[in-house]
């Protein structure tokens, strides 16, 4: 196994208040890593800061690293937009373009300066996230004619056709019903062979079914971070514990 | 933060509460079969072994709750572990049910002959032994205690001792009065059964092991 993503000392602040303080983690190759928490323990504002998306929001500020296969993300001379193309994310609310199913997959990798024959990029990240078969004959309808499920499914495929190495999904499930998010959580049990995942939930059920890691946060704190089987059947930490044994939350 | 989940953990009480009460009773069954066997009061182990189908019903119904919390609740770490040692422990508990029965038959079959006194007394004291090691067992399950667990389960090597002692015994009668031979086998059945209910409450042992530092540790050695 080899680390593609390191965290050293990163803290993150908006203002004045310290949302993240001092983690160190280190997010292995082909790997599910999970992140959870309780509500504002800091977990997708250090999701954000994987790939810079934290500095769109004003008054953030990051102390510490964050290492992408050995440079720091936040150099002067590293390149955002480029950065967020190898590290995509993948939101909460399923957030397709109000464009064709085709247009939302090539028009992401237009933009990225991707020229490829945009026919068969379209085929192979549908076929990715195993919507093809259902959407090969409507690729000019409007996305928002999917029902969520699908366009979350739809969302992920945008993310691979920009051709990342991780894929960051922030809570990518919690709007979705148990069976398009099986479908997901199936998805990224099959994505996990190609790319790195990391993933904030809520649910700790899912992070416990699909991980091979886990983090826990509290109060901006990376409280244990570890094996997920280990974290769920022998937590090191009380905290960790209570938390995930739903004692507090 | 909110403190959270008081229904499951009423539930996980409720469900020690009862592990509680099956534990106490084949705790007493064993002592009411221990007195029985002292005084060969027939009539009281009797009334032990037609009392054993309880515990089988204990058993079945903790076990069903147990299952219900693991499908419905989804326990994780410590909760995760306690339920699966009470699943062991409760059927341990019913083969220390069983071992007492088996034991109040052999004093009802005994009656009240006179020539197996030193034996029945020695099969009395391997079972006190292992009543006192159920008393310990129950209290470190219950109490979250991992050295108690250890040192009771470190009394077994004694029931041992006195199992191959009494086996002694009893092949010395089978020696000395060879007609007596039909009775004198029940009499080396009952004291492995014994020697296995020394075996269960060690099983109970390592089960609070378990539970407490999820490690499984092997103590019938």
């Amino acid at each position: 196994m080899s680390v593609v993503l390191s965290t050293r000392k990163l803290s993150i602040h908006y203002g004045t208040f310290r949302a993240v303080n001092s983690v160190d983690l280190d997010f292995e190759a082909n790997e599910i890593t999970a992140i959870i928490g309780p509500s504002g323990c800091g977990k997708s504002t250090a999701l954000r800061s994987f790939n810079r998306m934290n500095e769109l929001i004003p008054g953030t500020r990051v102390e510490g690293e964050v290492l992408f296969q050995g440079t720091n993300i936040y150099d002067s001379e590293v390149d955002p937009v480029e950065l967020r193309s190898r590290i995509g994310m993948v939101f909460q609310k399923p957030n397709p373009f109000t464009k064709s199913i085709f247009q939302n997959i090539v028009w992401g990798a237009k933009i990225n300066g991707i020229h490829a024959d945009y026919d068969q990029l379209v085929e192979e990240s549908l076929k990715a996230v195993a919507l093809w078969d259902e959407v090969k004959d409507k690729l000019k309808q409007s996305a928002n004619s999917l029902s969520g499920g699908q366009q979350q499914r739809l969302c992920i495929a945008r993310a691979l056709a920009i051709q990342p190495e991780i894929l960051l999904m922030d809570e990518p499930t919690s709007a979705l019903d148990p069976i398009s998010t099986s479908r997901i959580e199936d998805l990224m049990d099959e994505l996990k062979k190609k790319y790195t995942i990391i993933i904030v939930t809520h649910n700790m059920q899912q992070a416990a079914r699909i991980s091979d890691r886990t983090a826990f946060f509290l109060n901006g704190d990376m409280i244990e971070f570890g094996l997920t089987k280990d974290i769920f059947y022998k937590p090191r930490d009380t905290r960790t514990e209570n938390y995930i044994s739903g004692r507090f939350g | 933060m909110i403190q959270a989940r008081i229904h499951f953990q009423d539930q996980m009480n409720q469900l020690s509460h009862e592990i509680l009460l099956m534990g106490t009773r084949v705790e007493e069954d064993l002592r009411k079969t221990i007195q029985a066997c002292r005084d060969k009061d027939t009539e009281l182990a009797r009334t032990v072994r037609s009392g054993d189908r309880d515990i089988n019903t204990m058993q079945a119904e903790i076990e069903d709750k147990a299952a219900i919390l693991l499908a419905t609740q989804q326990p994780v770490a410590g909760d995760l572990r306690r339920l699966v040692a009470f699943i062991k422990v409760v059927s341990d508990l019913e083969r220390i049910g069983d071992y007492t029965s088996h034991l109040a038959k052999t004093v009802m079959k005994v009656g009240d002959r006179n020539k197996e006194d030193d034996i029945m007394r020695s099969l009395s004291a391997i079972a006190d032994k292992g009543c006192a090691m159920l008393n310990q067992a129950m209290a470190a399950l219950l109490g979250n205690d991992e050295d108690l667990a250890r040192s009771t389960a470190a009394m077994d090597i004694e029931i041992d001792t006195m199992h191959k002692k009494v086996m002694a015994e009893i092949l010395e009668a089978m020696r000395l009065v060879p007609k007596n031979v039909e009775i004198e086998a029940r009499l080396m059945r009952t004291a492995n059964f014994l020697e296995r209910l020394g075996d269960h409450v060690t099983n109970i042992c390592e089960s609070v092991v378990y539970m407490v530092s999820g490690v499984h540790v092997e103590m019938n050695e």
